[in-house]
């Protein structure tokens, strides 16, 4: 259809959009292909001591940390990890934030007020603070982690599409379905998610890249990833001790940290300049 | 003619932060079995209230009918369970054509993907919905011969296009298409013509009024515009502040204006009046409204039993009923 050709093509135009995007693209495929890419497999679990804090060179493009594992090699197999966290923490934000604002912008009444005051209160803590405390509480795990970041992340979700329902929902189209006799499930889910879904999508990419630096700084602080697991803040943390003299051990991981959240956060710009739906019109 | 729709006794509160607004107070409405009804009132007095009163979708929590019986072809729709007004009475039976054609469509999906939408939940659900082959086919046939009848140039170049690619008048038009396109009993018209241009006014205004003669359908043409009432009505009703004022069929209610109000109404039309004169006064606040007559403060006609109860209904011809202790009964040129 002409309209997805028109988005594309404008989507083309934003540089910085098309950059983030195809870092993003690169982030799945070496996710995908991790195994082969890397070029020690092993270097999760496999330590050489005698190869311990290896400046880079050819064997070791990233050098080496104190284990003696290839830097590189834990870096791709890194992408893994971010991208599960990132993917598992947004999409159970998105499955709890998205149905809670719909519900309570629709039905404006006792249970919205409810159901937003508990957002409001997830909201009045920091949210880096929250996570931290419940990453503590629950113990200190990668999976702990995801969870404490998206019980925390959801209210974000809750809170914008409230706003927009309330907005689409009094709408004259909404009142016109209303007036044609369509039930509650089916004006929510066919008339106002789909008027809604730019700005979850935009938040949600946006959210991505947030999810994956707040992730990386609960590795740094010892209660998210534990080792061995390649996680890029824990990598960082790893290798404070190190500083100043095992520069690589630091700079590489968090260089990916960088990337991946600039990235997502210069996609998530792009594509809300592009998800305008008066952008749309006919095909030919 | 029987009787298609009968409101009675209707009051619609809804709750504000300045407290309770009465927009409808015990009104009193009835439609016959294909007569048009021109429900005509200044803004805010409550007519787009009754029109979504009839389809019982007041948005609650705020608002809900307090009191009265919606009787349709003898059934209170009040009374009627929500699945079954989904699925027999709203945009089947009684059917909407709503104010502002532009924001009346979802502006994500183009206009063939709405009608037909709409035709399968509303045409098929009845019958037998799994043969759908046939019925698909059947099922288009009657859209495009719908938007023919609205006179929309070749149609089927409508179907792909989205709602703000079209004019005003091309988007009435595929409104009405399809309120009619059930066959509906009732068509309730909220000021359709209110957004458009003189010209194309009178254009939707022929087709709407051709289309309702043809398939001999109901309609409540609720207006500001005591013109279009005219040109469209075989009644006219007059609201004021949420109360009905007057009931009459058309020729009688300008040859014999019997309310003070409806008289004021008729002096502010520009080819009626010598000189335009205004009503003194404002309408009053619906949030604690006054007990009587709420026409009371403004009419030079008051006694002081007008503030205090409300005038009964009354007849005072042929089908020509009337809300006031002290109506003009005399023709209006010797009044004057």
């Amino acid at each position: 259809m002409t309209t997805y050709k028109i988005i594309v093509r404008e989507f083309l135009n934003d540089r910085l959009a098309v950059i983030g995007f195809a870092i993003i693209l690169i982030l799945l495929l070496t996710a995908l292909f991790a195994p082969i890419l890397a070029p020690d497999p092993n270097a999760i679990l496999d330590i050489n001591p005698q190869k311990k804090l290896i400046a880079p060179n050819w064997e070791h493009p990233f050098g080496t940390d104190h284990m003696g594992r290839d830097i590189l090699s834990r870096v791709i197999f890194g992408t893994r990890v971010t991208i599960v966290i990132a993917i598992i923490a947004v999409g159970s934000a998105l499955a709890i934030g998205v149905p809670i604002g719909l519900i309570a912008g629709y039905y404006e009444n006792w249970l919205s007020g409810f159901l937003m005051r508990i957002s409001d209160i997830f909201l009045s803590f920091p949210q880096f603070v929250l996570a931290l405390a419940l990453a503590v509480v629950l113990g200190p795990s990668i999976e702990n982690a995801i969870l404490a970041l998206s019980i925390t992340y959801w209210p974000w979700f809750s809170r914008i599409v409230y706003a927009e329902t309330i907005f689409v929902k009094h709408s004259t189209f909404i009142e016109a379905t209303e007036a044609l006799g369509a039930n509650k499930f089916r004006i929510i889910s066919f008339h106002i998610l789909p008027n809604v879904l730019s700005p979850i999508i935009v938040r949600a990419t946006i959210g991505m890249g947030y999810t994956i630096l707040t992730a990386a700084t609960l590795g740094f602080l010892g209660v998210g990833a534990q080792p061995p697991t390649p996680e890029w803040g824990l990598a960082v943390s790893e290798a404070r001790e190190y500083l100043p003299g095992a520069w690589w051990y630091a700079t590489f991981p968090g260089m990916a940290i960088f990337a991946v959240v600039m990235a997502f956060n210069m996609f998530g710009d792009g594509l809300r300049d592009v998800l305008d739906p008066r952008l749309r019109i006919s095909g030919k | 003619m029987s009787n298609l729709l009968e409101v009675m006794n209707l009051s619609v509160q809804f709750d504000t932060y300045q407290g309770k607004v009465e927009a409808i107070d015990e009104a009193n409405l009835t439609i016959k079995k294909g007569e048009v009804v021109g429900l005509v009132g200044e803004s805010g007095c409550g007519k787009t209230t009754m029109a979504r009163a009839i389809l019982n979708v007041i948005a609650s929590p705020a608002g809900k009918i307090s009191k009265g019986q919606i009787f349709f072809q003898g059934r209170d729709i009040l009374l009627m369970e929500e699945k079954e007004l989904n699925l027999s009475i709203r945009g089947k039976a009684i059917t909407l054509i709503p104010q502002d054609p532009l924001s009346s469509f979802n502006p994500l999906f183009s206009i063939g993907t709405q009608i037909r939408d709409i035709a399968k939940q509303k045409l098929l659900s009845q019958s037998e919905p799994k043969r759908s082959g046939d019925h698909k086919e059947e099922m288009e046939q009657k859209i495009l011969a719908m938007l023919n009848k609205v006179q929309l140039p070749s149609p089927e170049t409508f179907l792909g296009r989205y709602p703000h690619e079209l004019s005003g008048g091309q988007r009435q038009r595929i409104m009405i298409a399809i309120a009619l396109l059930t066959d509906p009993l009732l068509v309730i018209a909220d000021e359709p013509t209110t957004f458009l241009d003189v010209t194309v006014q009178a254009q939707i205004l022929e087709i709407l009024k051709h289309l309702v003669r043809e398939q001999y359908v109901s309609v409540l043409y609720i207006t500001h515009n005591l013109a279009v009432a005219s040109k469209i009505s075989d009644r006219i009703v007059v609201m004021y502040a949420g109360q009905i004022m007057e009931s009459a069929p058309t020729d009688l209610f300008f040859a014999n204006p019997a309310h003070p109000y409806t008289r004021k109404l008729l002096e502010c039309l520009l080819s009626q009046a010598r000189e335009i004169r205004g009503i003194p006064g404002n309408v009053p606040s619906l949030i604690n409204p006054p007990e009587g007559c709420r026409f009371a403060s403004r009419c030079d006609r008051a006694q002081s039993e007008c503030a205090q109860n409300r005038p009964p209904q009354r007849e005072i011809a042929s089908d020509h009923w009337i809300y006031c202790y002290n109506p003009l009964t005399r023709n209006r040129e010797q009044d004057a």
